[in-house]
């Protein structure tokens, strides 16, 4: 499980690492959203990942809560720039 | 290492693979909509295969309700953001994307380009 957790941690790190580029150079704030929906997926498989490592069960919680918020925000994101546009 | 320990390794890893797939897709796409296409769908196969990981290691009937809680939610609400960040992107073109062509004017007598032969 050491090293499942060491590759699959190095693998969510890369693709944290270009989310993050993304949300950094994004043109359009609609590029930003969707890199923060994959960061925040990223967020709740790392999350999974360790409670699967340490084979506990308190933190699946969290998972839950940050999937819908992720949901919440980039929707609400989405919206809010087609309204302010309009 | 007990064999149900080894799928579920493969399955967190092909998970976590899936999620560098998305970032790498939301990093390397030429324009929003395939950033959005290729960013949205890869992250919701890699939740699945996480939580099929999860489930396999842990094992109980508690624990595999509430993944498949976060699975029916991730389903239920990943085409939804998926579809309204899409048309937030059409209904205003961003800088880089490659221009439209001029709509059709379903007319095309005058157009200089037609032949008028059939």
């Amino acid at each position: 499980m050491t090293v499942t957790m060491i590759v699959a941690g190095a693998l969510f790190a890369l693709g944290a690492l270009a989310a993050a580029a993304r949300l950094v150079r994004g043109p359009t704030p609609i590029d930003r959203a969707v890199a923060l929906d994959v960061l925040l997926a990223i967020v709740v498989g790392v999350i999974v990942l360790l409670a699967a490592v340490y084979a506990s069960t308190t933190t699946l919680v969290i998972a839950v809560v940050v999937a819908l918020l992720g949901f919440v925000g980039s929707a609400g994101l989405a919206v809010l720039l087609q309204r302010e546009r309009s | 290492m007990s064999a149900a320990d080894i799928v579920a390794s493969a399955a967190l890893i092909a998970g976590a693979a899936m999620s560098l797939a998305a970032g790498v897709a939301a990093l390397r796409f030429p324009d929003t909509s395939a950033r959005i296409h290729a960013a949205t769908k890869p992250q919701v196969l890699g939740i699945v295969l996480l939580m099929i990981g999860l489930g396999i290691r842990l094992g109980t009937v508690a624990i595999v309700g509430e993944l498949l809680l976060i699975v029916v939610l991730q389903f239920l609400t990943a085409p939804v953001s998926a579809h309204l960040a899409v048309r937030a992107a059409h209904r205003a073109p961003a800088d880089d994307a490659p221009a439209e062509p001029e709509p059709a004017s379903g007319d095309d007598r005058n157009d200089p380009r037609s032949t008028g032969a059939e």
